[in-house]
């Protein structure tokens, strides 16, 4: 069905005719899978946000949860939100770009290692950085003020995490690399001959930099800026870790406060508080949308370009050192810290006698730590295929296709990013709750997997997206007038030149399941736990140490997993 | 696994002796080779991060060969889920073990079963309060944790009242009192005995509210703050070695009662019948002895280990009243803004 509708996709411009039936049967269809996946939980949170009982219990309705939104309380607390995301995501983008731009297009040494590096710490689960982070910046007895305070004498501390500048810190933790990973694979799809004539034409490096990289990126730095933002407000280890403690609140945080720190759970008001934040991520989406409106984004074309670096000459240095300075402070600092941990009988008391492998011994004792590995692989694996295969459809029918509905596709496809992990889990939770007893995805991996792809979903049809953008129509038509089918076209064309793309955000999607704890934490059940959520609960019962030690195996299997991606994915640039 | 005969067995056990508690023990041994063929038993805690009843599950594997799946939740959290499997028809639960408070909420939710009848029952102490629901299993003392390195032994609180002094604004860690858990039950006993006004006044110090009370302790150990309240003063144990101390205030500790329960069409219920049934063991009570909580059977007094016999003996100064739990957790939320 799926590459029905992708063969009826690519006939809208192969000049091959299908009946009406057929070219709307194929977007249906498409409708049908989003619908369950998306819209489904959502209606069920839309009519959690209306009903006076909790999931699963049948109440009257009210518009109460709304009601409670209009006080100066919780619109300080929507604004504290959206400050805080802008702030993290312009700081975030402005590092991203320029890391991306030195790693990808210039001719600073170590440009392997360093990719690797800068992107390595959005793979490893927020909640482990934010653990690294509060032990390295607590201001009693944190590392880095320890160290400050030996060799100054100072007795204040030179950071505080327990701020606004913890939250937005933490959150550009991830986001710098996130932003860093797409925007590199963007560069490297753009064609240099245009920069090669600016420069020609002689404009400087930084000239050349600003009036056309940035103006040729703009489709992927607006792409990635939205998805930063909608992360930011998403965003619910930082606040968890760093907000709370010093009394800031964002929406997420208040919407676990009113489910789990109550006394009697208030879902109505975080369902009404979550589609406030459905309202403003539509805004934004309506904003983007006009924003690349009437746009060409195509950068790929069938022009052979061999990408030359820039020079630096003078610069190239100092450009590498803020490269690796990127990489001390975000990836070496914090893993440094939770390796040292995993080590010591209590983090924060630090001296030989100290010494321990207990914790290790304990986690890989653990049943519940394999059991919840073993899980976390088979979600992550199936649940990252499925969801690029469903975004890579999703997207070429929305940007290749005049398909009818794909519109509608498209903007489908778009709900879970206007949504919070937990919320979408908390309707999910109710879905599952309202199905018939003999559709037994309550409680089993099943509720996971469809959650994990529902989430996954909008972050698939945006990689995939700007690789279709980039894509050249030239392409394709010269394929099929050299006699092509449709389907060898699609996989001599279009798919190997967006392989890439899909690997990227197939990566993506896999460590989005890997780390994802908001919506897991929601539906999991006994037998089902994954990584995440046996972090956190680990973290609870006070065993901090054992979460370091599982931080240290999860980030191996980071290393090696990301190491084996760019090998793969370099070769087959060189390859090519 | 089990396999069909077993299955088999299991159901015509059940039918046999019927699906009520009571039925169920009218012969202990056909409820033993019913829990056997049903196979596992799940047991959700509300008391998180203590090794103790992992340690008493492994003594009843090893006794009957019946594996015991933990789920480790904070109270109000265990609470909200175990609603959702009751409001869901979906219930995986078969043995609650939390606060008294926070059973005698699930009771009234009807999300709870008769225990029945227990072999160990006669083994419970007489001062109990028994309600057929909830089995009390170990009870436990909370006081004033204070890092020893920050505040000398001079200047520490003594008294719960101590805790108003202003010099300690700002730096007092502690336990949510707005939700369900040891917070919740420091607030109650402390509002019923000193009043509103001792929690205007405790407001007033601006304590930071954490709910991960196994690490709260450890901030406290390493200087975040010098102060936690209410400090489970047996996880002292868990923290030796760290300059840590825990103090009984001179009104007394306070304290909360554990408690076990059957869950409302518990999937494993005989099995669950016999797990509880085992938590009242000596040898199940002795891990909990030994861990400085006060047991709930007799007969163990003379066992209790010297170096944990002032915490099993401190003065107590009351625990909250079921019956006013939600009040209770309103008004702390009225306070604590």
């Amino acid at each position: 069905m799926a590459m029905q509708a992708l063969s009826i996709g690519a006939t809208a411009r192969g000049n091959l005719r299908l009946g009406r039936l057929g070219r709307l049967a194929a977007p249906l269809v498409l409708v049908v899978i989003l619908a369950a996946l998306t819209v489904y939980p959502i209606g069920t949170l839309l009519y959690g946000s209306l009903s006076t009982r909790p999931p699963g219990e049948t109440g009257t309705f009210d518009l109460s949860g709304y009601a409670a939104l209009f006080n100066l309380r919780t619109l300080g607390i929507l604004a504290t939100t959206a400050t805080i995301s802008l702030v993290k995501t312009v700081l975030s983008l402005v590092l991203a770009v320029l890391l991306a731009w030195a790693v990808s297009r210039t001719d600073i040494p170590g440009k392997t290692m360093l990719e690797l590096l800068i992107g390595l710490p959005f793979f490893i689960p927020p909640i482990l950085t934010a653990m690294g982070w509060a032990m390295l910046g607590n201001p009693t007895a944190g590392s880095i003020n320890q160290v400050w305070q030996a060799l100054t004498g100072a007795s204040w501390p030179l950071v505080n995490v327990y701020s606004y500048g913890g939250v937005v810190w933490h959150m550009m933790q991830f986001t710098v690399p996130f932003a860093f990973i797409l925007l590199i694979e963007a560069f490297r799809a753009m064609d240099p001959s245009l920069e090669e004539s600016s420069r020609t034409c002689g404009a400087g490096v930084l000239r050349t930099f600003r009036t056309i990289t940035l103006a040729l990126m703009l489709p992927a730095i607006s792409s990635v800026a939205i998805l930063s933002v909608i992360g930011g407000i998403e965003a619910f280890e930082s606040p968890l870790f760093f907000g709370v403690p010093a009394g800031i609140h964002v929406v997420t945080t208040e919407i676990y406060d009113s489910i789990n720190n109550r006394a009697t759970p208030n879902y109505q008001y975080a369902a009404a508080l979550s589609f406030a934040i459905v309202l403003l991520m539509a805004l934004m989406v309506a904003w983007q949308w006009r924003l690349l409106r009437g746009r060409s984004f195509q950068t790929v074309s069938g022009k052979a370009f061999a990408p030359r670096p820039v020079a630096l000459g003078a610069w190239r240095w100092p450009v590498f050192a803020f490269c690796v300075a990127n990489v001390v402070v975000f990836t070496c600092l914090p893993v440094l810290q939770l390796v040292v941990s995993s080590f010591s009988r209590y983090y924060g008391f630090y001296s030989v006698d100290m010494l321990t492998l207990s914790h290790y011994r304990d986690v890989l004792h653990s049943d519940l730590f394999w059991r919840s590995a073993s899980n976390t692989a088979r979600l992550g694996f199936i649940g990252a295929t499925l969801t690029m295969i469903l975004g890579s459809i999703i997207a070429y029918v929305v940007v290749r296709t005049r398909l009818p509905l794909r519109h509608l596709i498209d903007l489908i496809a778009w709900l879970p990013w206007m949504m919070p992990g937990m919320v979408l889990g908390l309707g999910f939770l109710w879905g599952f709750a309202l199905l018939p007893h003999s559709i037994g995805i309550y409680g089993t991996l099943w509720a996971l997997l469809l959650a994990y792809m529902s989430l996954g979903t909008p972050l698939g049809v945006r990689t995939m997206s700007t690789a279709f953008m980039q894509l050249s129509y030239d392409l394709e038509e010269s394929s099929r007038v050299h006699g092509a089918s449709w389907l060898r076209t699609f996989g001599k064309i279009v798919l190997a030149l967006t392989l890439p793309s899909f690997s990227v955000g197939w990566v993506l999607t896999f460590f989005m399941i890997f780390r994802e704890l908001s919506a897991s934490i929601l539906l999991y059940s006994v037998g089902n736990e994954v990584l995440p959520v046996t972090v956190l609960r680990l973290w609870e019962e006070g065993k901090a140490e054992d979460v370091s030690a599982v931080a240290v195996m999860m980030l191996i299997v980071v290393l090696v997993f990301r190491g084996l991606h760019l090998l793969i994915v370099n070769r087959w640039v060189a390859a090519k | 696994m089990i396999n069909w005969a077993n299955r088999l067995s299991a159901a015509i056990v059940a039918i046999a002796i019927g699906t009520s508690a009571s039925a169920q023990a009218a012969d202990w041994n056909e409820v033993v080779k019913a829990a056997k063929a049903e196979g596992k038993v799940t047991l959700y805690s509300g008391h998180v991060g203590v090794p103790y009843h992992p340690e008493v599950a492994k003594m009843f594997e090893a006794k009957y060969g019946i594996p015991v799946e933990i789920l480790d939740l904070r109270a109000s959290d265990l609470a909200e889920r175990v609603r959702t499997e009751k409001a869901t028809g979906r219930v995986s639960a078969d043995v609650i073990l939390n606060g008294a408070g926070a059973l005698w909420l699930l009771k009234n939710q009807e999300a709870l079963a008769p225990y029945g009848e227990l072999p160990a029952l006669g083994k419970l102490r007489g001062d109990l309060e028994l309600d057929g629901t909830r089995l009390p299993i170990y009870i436990q003392g909370y006081g004033i944790a204070v890092n020893t390195k920050l505040v000398p032994e001079k200047d520490r609180p003594k008294s719960w009242k101590d805790l108003l002094d202003p010099k300690w604004q700002g730096k007092i860690l502690s336990d949510d009192m707005r939700a369900l858990g040891g917070g919740s039950t420091m607030f109650a006993t402390t509002y019923a005995k000193f009043g509103r006004e001792f929690h205007e006044k405790l407001a007033a110090q601006k304590p930071q509210f954490s709910r991960s009370v196994r690490e709260n302790a450890r901030r406290v150990a390493r200087g975040e703050f010098p102060i936690y309240i209410p400090f489970s003063l047996p996880d002292q144990l868990l923290n030796k070695g760290l300059p840590i101390v825990g103090i009984t205030p001179i009104e007394g500790d306070v304290y909360a009662q554990f408690d076990l329960a059957l869950t409302n069409n518990a999937p494993h219920p005989n099995a669950a019948r016999l797990l509880m049934d085992f938590f009242l063991s000596d040898e199940a009570q002795l891990v909990y002895v030994r861990s400085a909580r006060v047991p709930t059977v007799k007969g163990l007094d003379d066992k209790i280990p010297a170096d944990v016999k002032d915490i099993v003996k401190a003065k107590l100064l009351g625990t909250s009243n079921p019956a006013t739990i939600n009040a209770d957790l309103k008004l702390a939320t009225e306070i604590y803004k």
